[in-house]
């Protein structure tokens, strides 16, 4: 099958692919970039294992064209660490203990970033709501729900204490 | 999203969170709310309503909501475009009216039926990321007086009906329900056609219908409210 090039920036850096018009981003991010903090589960839409930041917002990879993310800023669960360490949302993963095989766990930590960015003091229900495209098979989602609302409290406090 | 003449017009494109979000959606409340139910938030990043419907699953949520609203589609081929009433687009289970060379590019919603009362009443597998099995829509035309309602047991074509400037709230349900009665169950019999209705076998027929009666009931009061200024929930 005839290749294209493509542009995508991920993680802040440009990268340059060849990739098959059928290929998913999934399949570029991981098999090309070898960013497998991306993960493949359903391959269908339905776990959110493969979740990523696409101009922001979260999406499935899995269902999203390769070459649909041409021009496109892409975020992956690798691009959250900073120089600092750890993000406040992967910090509060590991102390709430909502993590057990830590599949689900990337596509969960993204999509709650762009919870936290857009809702700073969400409520139970909303981060529940905000994860309702994400499956769990070993933590029952309570310790997920309880390090989301820890990370947002967290969160706000620093904003409180930086800004006044 | 924009006003052309007395219609807004929506692209095919347009992603769902963006008929979903609030602000955005706000001229068109009923599309809205029944986007704001479907999928995940991953979803409806990427979901487009011209995909909802051009696929055409009978557990599609916005197939009712324009059929209520009196929507039409502008479908265009290198031969030629031309405007079809939703009521003629929607066939049956994934199949539509487009015919082969043809795109969908646009949806046309009269905006008069976007300015007074509205309902909407759904039953899924699950409260969020199910499949939704009975969906009604309903809107009051304040030109008319006259309230729409389109309800689909989701294995068949959605049924509309209309009732004309009604006494009372109870009468426009009791003719609207009940008059849905033969079609639905037609519907509810199609299951056999659709496959993950074939899965969800344990709600018998007579079941389906009567939970759609009720949602058209819960939708028309609900529209009723809008229309008499209460709150819409």
């Amino acid at each position: 099958m005839t290749k294209i090039d493509v542009e995508i920036t991920v993680n802040g850096r440009v990268e340059k692919l060849t990739v098959e018009p059928r290929w998913s981003l999934l399949h570029a991010l991981r098999e090309d970039l070898g960013l497998l903090g991306t993960k493949e589960a359903c391959d269908n839409g339905d776990c959110g294992a493969c979740t990523v930041l696409l101009d922001g917002r979260p999406v499935n990879s899995c269902l999203i064209l390769a070459p649909e993310a041409h021009g496109c800023e892409v975020v992956t669960i690798e691009g959250l660490v900073n120089e600092d360490g750890a993000h406040a949302l992967q910090e509060a993963f590991v102390e709430a203990g909502a993590i057990q095989c830590g599949y689900c766990t990337p596509g969960m930590i993204l999509a709650s970033y762009a919870l936290l960015r857009d809702n700073p003091d969400p409520t139970e229900a909303e981060v529940r709501s905000a994860l309702v495209g994400h499956l769990c098979r070993c933590t029952g989602y309570v310790k997920i729900v309880e390090a989301v609302l820890l990370a947002a409290s967290r969160m706000v406090r620093q904003e409180v204490e930086v800004n006044g | 999203m924009e006003a052309v003449g007395d219609e807004w017009r929506i692209g095919a494109m347009t992603r769902l969170w963006e008929i979903a979000d609030p602000e955005r959606g706000a001229r068109i409340p009923l599309l809205s709310r029944a986007a704001a139910g479907i999928g995940s938030p991953e979803v409806r990043n990427v979901a487009t309503i011209g995909g909802n419907i051009c696929n055409a699953s009978p557990a599609a949520d916005l197939l009712a909501p324009l059929l209520a609203l009196g929507a039409r589609v502008h479908l265009c081929s290198a031969d030629g475009d031309r405007w079809l009433e939703m009521k003629d687009f929607y066939k049956s289970a994934h199949r539509t009216a487009i015919a082969t060379g043809e795109l969908l590019t646009e949806i046309g919603i009269p905006r008069a039926s976007c300015e007074s009362g509205f309902g909407l009443s759904k039953y899924a597998t699950a409260p969020q990321m199910g499949m939704t099995l009975v969906l009604s829509a309903c809107v009051h035309l304040p030109g008319t007086g006259a309230y729409r309602v389109a309800t689909a047991i989701a294995t068949g074509r959605p049924i509309v009906t209309e009732a004309t400037k009604p006494k009372s709230l109870e009468a426009v349900q009791d003719l609207l329900t009940e008059s849905l009665r033969d079609g639905l169950a037609s519907g509810a019999a199609a299951r056999s056609s659709c496959h993950y209705a074939r899965e969800n076998r344990q709600a018998p027929d007579w079941y389906l219908v009567r939970r759609a009666q009720l949602a058209a009931r819960e939708a028309i009061a609900q529209a009723w409210e809008g229309a008499s200024g209460g709150t819409i929930s």
